[in-house]
């Protein structure tokens, strides 16, 4: 799930970008940590194991990446994402997850954040994802696609009938090899576009759940009464 | 035409009916004499005509008109003997006569000068009976000459029905029950037929868009102009207009018959019901011009005109009855048949054959008329309470129908929404589980790997568990689609494929459907295929593993050196063996057929199993 890894942001600038992790598993938190601190265009500011601790290193740092488990011993982990999506700073986020199950993904796509990390495997490559996220990408997982591609294809009467929740064709044959299992090299290769272009839809169908998302939150709340 | 037709022939038929009926209208009076015979001589000035010699008739008796302009006079005269005592009165009564009468008892005038102006000619009588008293002194015992002088206009006719003379009292009765049966009624027909215009005027109000409603008034209202005529035929000084309005009401009173029969059939008689009118009007207007000898002609002409038009109607009515209900029909029809006959009665008695029915007619036609509104108004409110019941009655059962509807909508989105709750939370469980689970092997493996002495075998076995179970959740979350299950297990073993430098070509082009779905099945499946790349990369020494998907089929190729199948006999079970056999097992319980290829430039495992009829179509 990596794109392009050139960073020049970091190599312009000069610093490194610093990235939060908040893993309560101890021995899960240095293999990141060791991972992410590996790159060179990447460090480590700070490791927290709880959400209290997290919301303090957030304050203090504010990080350019925050990465981060779901399941705190005091509070979800969305939270933070949440806070990273709302940060006047560039900041970008990405859950750590063990399976990448459905639910806790896409809580936190919803949240704000680009996708997650695998902890279970090798976290070698976690911080070519860092950077690649970085640059801009949004990484998918075949599960995710195939889930986005229920919810955005409109075939019920219940979504709301705005061209914003729904896929144009490009970006429906993406989804369709992404869930699939093909890479992005691949499915470019297949289309005969570029990895750019596939970034770039893939992008897009990110920001159209975010939409539908919200629309599918106003809808939920005028059911119930709230709005 | 055959409406007319039949039309026609109903209006005889009723005519032949009233004919046959025989009453006696002029009954013996208790303490009377009735007087049916009498010397008829026509009068000229003051006295009989010599040219012409009286005659003996029988009474009722008509003269007609013998001169084109003026008045036309007779006289009457009869004798009769004192039937009263001295010390009763007598009196002279004259129940039906036309037009102005002065009755004298031995040259003795009894009934009073007329209060009429100096312009009118003729104060006109016709409508109501005549009671005179005779004083006593002019009466002889015998022979009593009476002489009853007529007078009409030139266009009317003398008539004089019988007479009766006798007891004052008895007299004086009779004489006000026939005063309230003629003249009583005309007046409550005017003011009835008044009232009834501005009730169905008001009724109106509520139902604007029903014309027919407009045209009842204007017939009602047309009704007690004519009824006026009776009420009071002396209101104008010159008879002879007076005469053509009320004709032209009766016109009027036609016209706005044809209209209201119009209106309840709904049909399209615009034009021809103007052409009528203006022919009415004509009519009028050639009733005024006419000269002195034509009149009577023009007014029996215009009549005649009217009754056409009253047929017509009839004959609408009939035409178009399937427009209304058939009782309504059927009154209706009776209603206006009975009613032509009897203004066709009165016509013909008026110029062709007087008195040839005995009934008497006119009163019964306001009755007709009467009746018919009255019907017409009931007809229209039972209808309308009827439409509203049924309206009311579809309406309820519409909103118990919609009511039944909706409830069951909200029975099925809660029973719904707590199923998804059930699951949802199912779903949070297990997860949680895993998760917890998870994490804490991925933790200990993390440790074990900080570590300096690592224990290969105990890696293998908690890392073939994280997998499995990675397996596992990714069989309940994917959809049920194999591929995005392959995609997932491609992603967990990407590490391990760069590890050994292994390419991976990806050729999963279409999606495989089992023909028994489910995510038991589907995990089957994965496990299977998991254990063939992951034989293939430790130890097939491969650069290249290529997954491949048909329809129903995944096969695992790879260029390594492939591995021996069988194994040799002594030699103790490898691992590697063993799971192959595992593998087959895992196959046959989907079901599917594992085959397993090998050679020295590669190997392949084949997955393949029966096509399904069911379109599976999760993935395109």
């Amino acid at each position: 799930m990596s794109d392009e890894t050139s960073s020049t942001e970091a190599r312009r600038s000069g610093l490194p970008h610093s990235v939060l992790i908040v893993e309560d598993q101890i021995h899960t938190a240095e293999n990141l940590r060791n991972a992410v601190d590996a790159c060179d265009d990447l460090q480590v500011c700070g490791v927290a194991y709880d959400l209290e601790t997290a919301w303090a290193m957030f304050e203090a740092h504010k990080p350019r990446f925050v990465l981060t488990d779901l399941e705190l011993p005091d509070g979800s982990g969305v939270e933070i994402i949440r806070a990273a999506t709302d940060a006047i700073w560039t900041c970008d986020s990405m859950a750590i997850s063990v399976f990448g199950d459905r639910q806790r993904s896409m809580d936190a796509i919803r949240a704000g954040a680009k996708g997650y990390i695998l902890k279970s495997g090798s976290v070698a490559d976690a911080g070519q994802q860092i950077l690649s996220v970085i640059d801009g990408g949004s990484p998918m997982s075949p599960k995710i696609a195939r889930y986005l591609l229920t919810l955005l294809v409109p075939a019920d009467a219940e979504s709301p009938d705005t061209d914003l929740s729904q896929l144009t064709e490009r970006e429906q044959q993406i989804l369709s090899l992404v869930a699939r299992g093909y890479k992005r090299r691949e499915i470019a290769e297949l289309l005969d576009i570029s990895v750019g272009t596939v970034g770039i839809h893939i992008n897009n169908t990110y920001r159209k759940l975010e939409v539908s998302s919200n629309m599918e939150a106003v809808a939920r709340a005028s059911r119930i009464g709230l709005i | 035409m055959t409406a007319l037709g039949s039309s026609l022939v109903t209006v005889i038929g009723l005519m032949a009916v009233f004919i046959a009926i025989p009453t006696e209208p002029y009954p013996d009076i208790d303490g009377a004499i009735k007087i049916t015979s009498a010397q008829v001589c026509r009068l000229s000035g003051d006295s009989c005509d010599q040219k012409i010699a009286p005659q003996n008739v029988t009474l009722p008796y008509y003269i007609k008109p013998n001169i084109h302009s003026g008045i036309h006079s007779a006289r009457f005269t009869f004798f009769f003997d004192m039937t009263a005592g001295p010390d009763d009165v007598t009196a002279i009564y004259l129940p039906k006569f036309s037009d102005a009468v002065s009755v004298h008892v031995n040259g003795v005038a009894v009934t009073r000068k007329q209060p009429a102006d100096e312009q009118a000619l003729l104060f006109h009588s016709w409508h109501r009976p005549a009671l005179s008293i005779v004083p006593n002194v002019v009466l002889n015992r015998n022979d009593n000459l009476v002489s009853v002088d007529l007078s009409a206009d030139y266009f009317n006719n003398l008539s004089l029905f019988p007479v009766y003379i006798g007891d004052a009292a008895a007299l004086d009765f009779a004489h006000q029950v026939r005063l309230i049966l003629r003249v009583g009624m005309a007046r409550v027909n005017f003011a009835l037929a008044i009232l009834a215009g501005f009730s169905v005027l008001f009724f109106w109000l509520f139902r604007r868009r029903d014309h027919k409603f407009l045209w009842l008034m204007a017939a009602n209202f047309s009704v007690s102009a004519v009824c006026f005529h009776w009420v009071y035929p002396n209101f104008l000084y010159d008879y002879r207009i007076w005469v053509v309005l009320w004709n032209a009401t009766i016109g009027l009173f036609a016209w706005c018959l044809l209209g209201f029969t119009a209106s309840l059939i709904s049909a399209r008689l615009q034009a021809f019901q103007l052409g009528v009118l203006a022919g009415l009007f004509a009519g009028i207007c050639v009733l005024v011009l006419l000269p002195d000898e034509e009149f009577a002609t023009g007014l029996a002409g215009y009549q005649l005109l009217c009754l056409c038009l009253g047929l017509f109607v009839l004959a609408v009515l009939v035409a178009k009855r399937e427009k209304t209900s058939w009782l309504n029909f059927s009154v209706l029809f009776g209603l206006y048949a009975i009613a032509l006959t009897l203004t066709s009665i009165e016509w013909l008695s008026q110029y062709v054959w007087p008195n040839f029915v005995s009934i008497m007619t006119t009163p019964l036609i306001p009755v007709t008329y009467f009746l018919g509104l009255l019907w017409i108004i009931f007809y229209q409110l039972a209808a309308a309470l009827q439409q509203y019941e049924k309206l009311t009655i579809t309406l309820q059962s519409t909103v118990d129908q919609k009511s039944q509807e909706l409830r069951e909508s909200y029975e099925k989105l809660n029973a719904q929404t707590q199923r998804q709750a059930i699951d949802e939370e199912r779903q949070r469980i297990l997860l949680d589980l895993h998760d917890g689970i998870g994490g804490q092997l991925v933790n200990t493996l993390a440790y074990m790997a900080s570590q300096p002495d690592q224990d290969v075998v105990l890696q293998t076995a908690l890392e073939n568990a994280l997998s499995d179970m990675g397996l596992m959740i990714d069989s309940l979350e994917a959809n049920d689609s194999i591929s995005t299950q392959l995609g997932m297990l491609r992603g967990r073993l990407s590490p391990l494929l760069d590890k050994h430098h292994i390419a991976l070509k990806w050729e999963v082009d279409e999606e495989p459907v089992l023909s028994v779905a489910g995510p038991s099945h589907n995990l089957s499946l994965l496990r299977i295929v998991q254990e063939a790349i992951t034989n293939a990369i430790k130890h097939s020494k491969a650069s290249t593993i290529t997954v491949a998907t048909e329809r129903c089929s995944i096969s695992v190729t790879d260029n390594g050196h492939g591995f021996d199948l069988e194994p040799v006999a002594g030699r103790s079970r490898t691992q590697g063996h063993i799971g192959l056999m595992g593998m087959k097992r895992r196959a046959k319980s989907i079901p599917a057929t594992l085959e397993i290829s090998s050679s020295n430039i590669g190997s392949k495992v084949t997955l393949c199993w029966e096509m399904s009829d069911n379109a599976g179509d999760n993935a395109n």
